[in-house]
C-alpha cells in the first residue's frame, strides 16, 4: 500500500480515540467522563478506570493544566517528524486530573500553566496541543516545531474533506463543522447505493462515493472518490484539512 | 512462603548482534541448546518453559514447543518486557516447588531487523498508539526524556550524575566479551554526544539489538545430583500499574513492596554484594536505588555521587555493562540483569564481584504503555552455600 508517512504522522488509532476528532471538528476540549462516577480520564478507554462503568461520554472539560515535563525530540522513528525536528512535546497535569502527553506550541515552560486544545494533525486525527497560558517572551526557541500551522484549527473558508461522512463519527464531524460556519464540506459515502438518508440534510455537503476496500490516504482511495490525488497531481493542497472518520 | 527446595542455575547469554536476519525462534533454540549443554540435561527432561519475546509473531509460546520439539507439562508466556526475567523466576520457582514441573527453562529472546524496532514501538500498546507515539514518534526515548526532565528538576540530578552511571557501566562492559559497546566512554564523550530527546543524549539511550538470555529453575536435589553450581531465591516482588495518580513517574512499584522484599529475605540493603538494575536509561536505575531502599526518595543523585559502581567499588552495579553497554535484545533485556546476577553467584562471571555475603539483588522494569513503565519486579538471590 502507498504510504505517505513522510507527509503525515502516525495514523493508527483505536475506536475510542475518535472523540478527539470530534473535539477537533467542533473546536471543543472534550474528554471522556464516566456517567456513573464522573471521573474524567485520558487516554481514551472502553471502561472507567475508577469504577469500571462503561457509560462514557465525551464532555467539555477544563482546558487548563500545568506543564510537568518537557522534551525537545531531536531523533524520531517517523519520517514526518524527521523532516520537522526538533519537535517539542510534554506531559500536562490537567486540571481535571489525568496526565496528558501533548504537542507543545512555542513558549511553553516546564512548571508553568498551559491551556490545551484538540486540533487535527496532518494524519486527520485529533491530538492534544498545549500552549502557554501566558506569553513568555524570550522562551521561543528558534526553528522549533510544532507551530500553529502544523495543526488545523479554524475551519472557516477552508477546503475540508471528511473521509466517511456516513459513520457516526462522520455525522458528528460534519455537524460540528457546519455549526462553525463552514460553507462546504466534501464527505465520502461508502454506501453501495450512494444514497444515505442523511445526505439530504444540507446542501453544504458535497458527497463523493468512496470505495471501502481502500483506506485513506491511498492513491486508490482518491481515484475511487474521483478526487485529485495530492500525491499523483503534485497538489498537496486539494484540501486544507482531512478528517479521517473511517471506522 | 520461602523458596525452599528450588535452585536457579545455568545462566546463559547467546552473544548479541546489532541486527540479525535470524528469527526469534532461532535465538530461542540457541539459548535452549546452551541450557542443555550447560546442565547435561536432555531436551525431554525440560518439563517447564517460561518464554518471553516481542518478535515471535505470528507464533505464541505454545507454537515454539512444536517448532523446537518440546513437550512441557507447564508453559507460561510472560509478556512483561523488562520485568519478565524476575517474573519468570517467581512463576517457575513456585511451579517447581509445588511439583507442577521439575525443570523450567526460562528463556527470553528477540531478533532485531532495521525496521523491527519502529514496528514494535508503533503498535506497542493501544495507549501508546492513541496517545503517546503520534507525539513525535520517538517511542521510549521521548517517554524517558520526560521522566528524566521531571526528575532532574524535582530532585536536582545533573547530566554528570547520569553520565557517571553510563561511564561506569561501559567500564564493566570491557570485561564482558559479548557486550556490543566496548569502546571506552569518558564523561566528556557522554556529555558531548548528540542530543536524542532533551535532556537525553546518545549514551543515555539503550541500543536495540538481537539476542537471548536464559536460565534454569529446578528442584534443588536435581541441581545437586547434576553437580551444577546454583543459586537460591531469598525473596521476590512484582507490582503492576502502581502510583497511577502520580503526574509524572518518579517512583516505581518497587516502593510499594520493598519492605516486604527485604523482610521476606531476612536481609537488608547493606548486605548485598551487587545490584543489577534494569537500565535502558540511567534515570530508571536511580529510581531503583531509591525505591528498593538503597537510599531515600530524591537521594539518588547524592547516592550516585558517593559511590563507585565498578566490581571493586563501594556499590558494584550492572557488572556486565548492563543494557546500556551490552544492548537491549527485546525481552532478553528483562533477563539480562538476572542472568548476570546468577553468573556472579555461581562463579561464572567474566567480571567477578568479590562476594562477602554471597547475596545480590536483581530488579526489572517494563512496558511503557503510555507515559510510564507499568511493571516492576525484584529478587534477592544468594549463592547456594550461604
Amino acid at each position: 500500500m502507498t504510504t505517505l508517512s513522510d507527509s503525515r504522522p502516525p495514523h493508527a488509532r483505536s475506536a475510542a480515540a475518535a472523540g478527539l476528532i470530534r473535539g477537533a471538528a467542533t473546536g471543543r476540549f472534550i474528554l471522556q467522563r464516566c456517567q456513573d462516577c464522573s471521573n474524567v480520564q485520558y487516554p481514551p478507554r472502553d471502561a472507567c478506570h475508577n469504577c469500571l462503568g462503561t457509560e462514557l461520554a465525551w464532555e467539555d472539560v477544563d482546558r487548563q493544566g500545568l506543564l510537568s515535563a518537557k522534551t525537545t525530540i531531536q531523533a524520531s522513528n517517523e519520517p514526518y517528524f524527521q523532516k520537522r525536528l526538533p519537535w517539542t512535546v510534554g506531559i500536562v497535569a490537567s486540571a481535571e486530573g489525568p496526565s496528558i502527553v501533548a504537542h507543545l506550541l512555542p513558549g511553553c515552560v516546564a512548571g508553568e500553566p498551559v491551556v490545551m486544545d484538540l486540533r487535527l494533525d496532518a494524519a486527520g486525527r485529533g491530538v492534544v496541543v498545549a500552549q502557554p497560558a501566558t506569553t513568555h517572551l524570550g522562551s521561543l526557541a528558534a526553528n522549533s516545531r510544532p507551530l500553529e500551522d502544523d495543526f488545523f484549527q479554524d475551519p472557516k473558508n477552508k477546503r475540508l474533506l471528511v473521509t466517511d461522512g456516513c459513520s457516526t463519527l462522520g455525522h458528528f464531524v460534519i455537524a460540528g463543522l457546519l455549526s462553525r460556519g463552514v460553507t462546504t464540506v466534501t464527505a465520502g459515502c461508502p454506501g453501495s447505493d450512494g444514497i444515505c438518508p442523511e445526505h439530504e440534510q444540507s446542501d453544504r455537503v458535497n458527497w463523493v462515493r468512496v470505495a471501502t476496500d481502500y483506506a485513506w490516504p491511498s492513491e486508490e482511495w482518491y481515484l475511487a472518490a474521483q478526487l485529485p490525488n495530492p500525491k499523483g497531481t503534485g497538489d498537496g493542497h486539494a484540501f486544507d484539512a482531512v478528517f479521517d472518520t473511517t471506522a | 512462603m520461602k523458596y525452599d527446595g528450588v535452585a536457579v542455575a545455568v545462566p546463559v547469554t547467546v552473544p548479541y548482534e546489532r541486527f540479525s536476519d535470524k528469527s526469534a525462534q532461532w535465538w530461542i533454540a540457541r539459548a535452549l541448546k546452551m541450557l542443555l549443554d550447560g546442565s547435561g540435561l536432555g531436551k525431554d527432561q525440560i518439563d517447564g518453559l517460561a518464554l518471553s519475546s516481542f518478535t515471535l509473531t505470528p507464533d505464541t509460546p505454545v507454537s515454539v514447543t512444536q517448532h523446537l520439539g518440546l513437550s512441557p507439562r507447564w508453559l507460561d508466556g510472560i509478556a512483561l518486557g523488562g520485568a519478565s526475567g524476575v517474573v519468570a523466576l517467581r512463576r517457575a520457582a513456585r511451579a517447581v516447588q509445588t511439583g507442577d514441573a521439575s525443570v523450567v527453562a526460562c528463556v527470553a529472546a528477540d531478533t532485531n531487523r532495521p525496521e523491527s524496532f519502529r514496528s514494535l514501538v508503533t503498535s506497542f500498546s493501544r495507549f501508546a498508539q492513541d496517545a503517546s507515539y503520534p507525539y513525535g514518534g520517538a517511542g521510549p526515548n521521548a517517554s524517558f526524556a520526560l521522566l528524566t526532565d521531571y526528575y532532574m528538576r524535582t530532585y536536582g540530578a545533573t547530566a554528570e550524575d547520569f553520565g557517571k552511571l553510563a561511564v561506569s557501566q561501559r567500564a564493566n562492559a570491557s570485561a564482558t566479551p559479548w557486550s556490543l559497546l566496548q569502546k571506552p566512554l569518558t564523561l566528556k564523550n557522554y556529555l558531548d554526544a548528540r542530543p536524542i530527546a532533551d535532556p537525553l543524549r546518545l549514551f543515555d539511550c539503550v541500543m536495540p539489538c538481537a539476542g537471548a538470555e536464559a536460565f534454569l529453575v529446578m528442584r534443588d536435589d536435581m541441581a545437586q545430583d547434576l553437580g551444577i553450581p546454583h543459586a537460591r531465591i531469598m525473596g521476590t516482588i512484582e507490582r503492576h500499574n502502581a502510583f497511577s495518580e502520580d503526574v509524572v513517574q518518579d517512583k516505581g512499584g518497587w516502593s510499594v513492596d520493598a519492605a516486604e522484599l527485604w523482610s521476606s529475605a531476612g536481609v537488608g540493603p547493606k548486605d548485598t554484594d551487587f545490584v543489577q538494575t534494569y537500565d535502558d536509561y540511567p534515570v530508571i536505575s536511580m529510581l531503583q536505588f531509591e525505591d528498593l531502599g538503597f537510599c531515600g526518595k530524591g537521594e539518588g543523585p547524592d547516592f550516585v555521587r558517593a559511590h563507585d559502581f565498578g566490581v571493586g567499588g563501594t556499590f558494584p552495579h550492572n557488572t556486565s555493562g548492563g543494557q546500556l553497554s551490552t544492548g537491549q535484545a527485546g525481552a532478553a533485556g528483562g533477563h539480562l540483569g538476572l542472568v548476570e546476577g546468577l553468573r556472579q553467584l555461581t562463579g561464572a562471571a567474566p567480571n567477578p564481584v568479590h562476594l562477602v555475603n554471597g547475596i545480590g539483588l536483581v530488579s526489572g522494569f517494563g512496558m511503557i504503555n503510555y507515559d510510564r513503565g507499568l511493571c516492576s519486579a525484584a529478587a534477592i538471590l544468594s549463592r547456594s552455600s550461604s
